[in-house]
């Protein structure tokens, strides 16, 4: 019989580097989760990704075991990756820090579709572009 | 993206109501100010406006002790038992027990890692040896080699939290003359003591366990025990290639759901 479940949780953590800070203390000492046990667990299967941050969703069962799944790395860290820049811009309305190709969007958008709500790549696209946007990237032909 | 920027070190994205929560430290309010700015110019870079942003005190910590309930007395192997120090379990007499308060530390035993470890020690601990336990944690697997005969225990981590913690178990066992807890990054802090250890215990994680290999032999003794833990099964194979490739030999391997314990021995 599958193990019932008690809550979901979804993070945004660094990999490899997840510790009991906020938000992962507050998130799962509330599920009563140990949460040593689960930042242990994250920081070894997200090792070889560090410098990403990595969406992560927790499965907590109702005899507080849990399981959990990790997502491809935020829209945001691809950009700033294939943009080539350290961050995104603190005033993006008025500051551009970078600039991606169409084929790079595209790209982006095709590695983070299983995770968007998106029905085809072109919305998909639309979404990450809006990240880029918010983020002072321009999207360049 | 906006959150991280600032300084959060991670968010937690609710369903109901849909809605996102950062946490930023104490000393960085100033940029609450500045998240709510960026937040606003949404709408005119053409992204769905944040509807509301609510900014709220939280109680340091109160958090942490939320999941104690959860952590019972437990038996290990054949003989050791943790305890935690709230709780009312009567031990048998013959049992090892370890009183543990983990604090903000790793290690209680729960954890697959640390399980397997205690019965590692409990197979490999000989009265009077002399051990170390990088990344001691809670200090759990030091008081258990003491606890088990280990002449001597030089327990290393490198977070001061983690060390005072130890400390702070160590004394409660009655084992602070045979324990040392210090605070050094890495392997540094045992190479600066001279005599080599008959093992040593690892329980971090398969990065670490690989980048650091060549590092072990010379602080054990000939034929030593270099007890390794935290890898999961997809790792494994590079942490006993890194072992092997600087003269370990794989004695023992263990397994508990997706995590391995190995021991490996100097050759």
């Amino acid at each position: 019989m599958a193990k019932e479940i008690m809550t979901n949780i979804k993070l945004n953590l660094p990999a490899g580097k997840a510790t009991p800070a906020p938000p992962v203390g507050p998130a799962l000492g509330q599920a009563g989760v140990n949460i040593m046990e689960f930042v242990k667990k994250f920081n070894e299967a997200t090792a070889s990704q560090i410098g990403d941050t990595l969406p992560v969703e927790i499965t907590v069962y109702k005899d507080r075991s849990f399981s959990f799944v990790v997502k491809q790395p935020l829209a945001s860290d691809l950009i700033r990756k294939a943009a080539g820049v350290e961050s995104g811009s603190s005033n993006p309305l008025r500051n551009k820090v970078g600039k991606i190709t169409k084929e790079q969007l595209r790209q982006i958008a095709e590695r983070k579709m299983p995770d968007l709500n998106a029905n085809d790549i072109e919305a998909a696209m639309k979404i990450i572009a809006g990240t880029a946007r918010s983020m002072g990237v321009e999207i360049v032909d | 993206m906006v959150l991280l920027d600032a300084g959060c070190s991670g968010v937690e994205l609710r369903d109901t109501p849909p809605s996102i929560v950062a946490y930023l430290p104490d000393f960085a309010t100033e940029q609450v100010e500045h998240i709510q700015q960026r937040l606003s110019d949404f709408e005119a870079l053409g992204l769905p406006p944040v509807q509301k942003v609510v900014v709220q005190q939280v109680a340091d910590q109160e958090w942490h002790t939320l999941w104690r309930r959860h952590f019972r007395s437990r038996k290990y192997g054949k003989s050791l038992r943790v305890q935690p120090t709230w709780s009312q379990h009567r031990p048998k007499p013959e049992e090892r027990v370890i009183h543990l308060d983990p604090g903000l530390a790793f290690g209680t035993g729960g954890h697959p890692t640390t399980a397997l470890c205690l019965a590692l020690c409990e197979a490999y601990v000989k009265p009077d040896m002399r051990a170390a336990d990088m990344g001691t944690g809670t200090g759990i697997l030091s008081i258990a080699c003491a606890l088990l005969g280990a002449r001597e225990v030089v327990a290393v981590d490198n977070d001061e939290l983690s060390v005072k913690i130890a400390q702070a178990n160590v004394e409660r066992n009655g084992v602070g003359e045979r324990v040392r807890v210090l605070l050094g990054e890495g392997w540094t802090v045992l190479e600066e003591h001279e005599e080599a250890f008959a093992l040593i215990l690892c329980n971090i994680i398969s990065t670490f366990l690989i980048e650091t290999a060549p590092r072990v032999p010379p602080l054990l003794k000939s034929n030593g025990y270099y007890i390794v833990s935290g890898t999961i099964g997809r790792n494994w194979h590079g942490v006993r290639t890194a072992l092997e490739a600087v003269g370990f030999e794989l004695i023992e391997r263990r397994k508990r759901r997706t995590w391995v314990a190995a021991v490996f021995q100097k050759r």
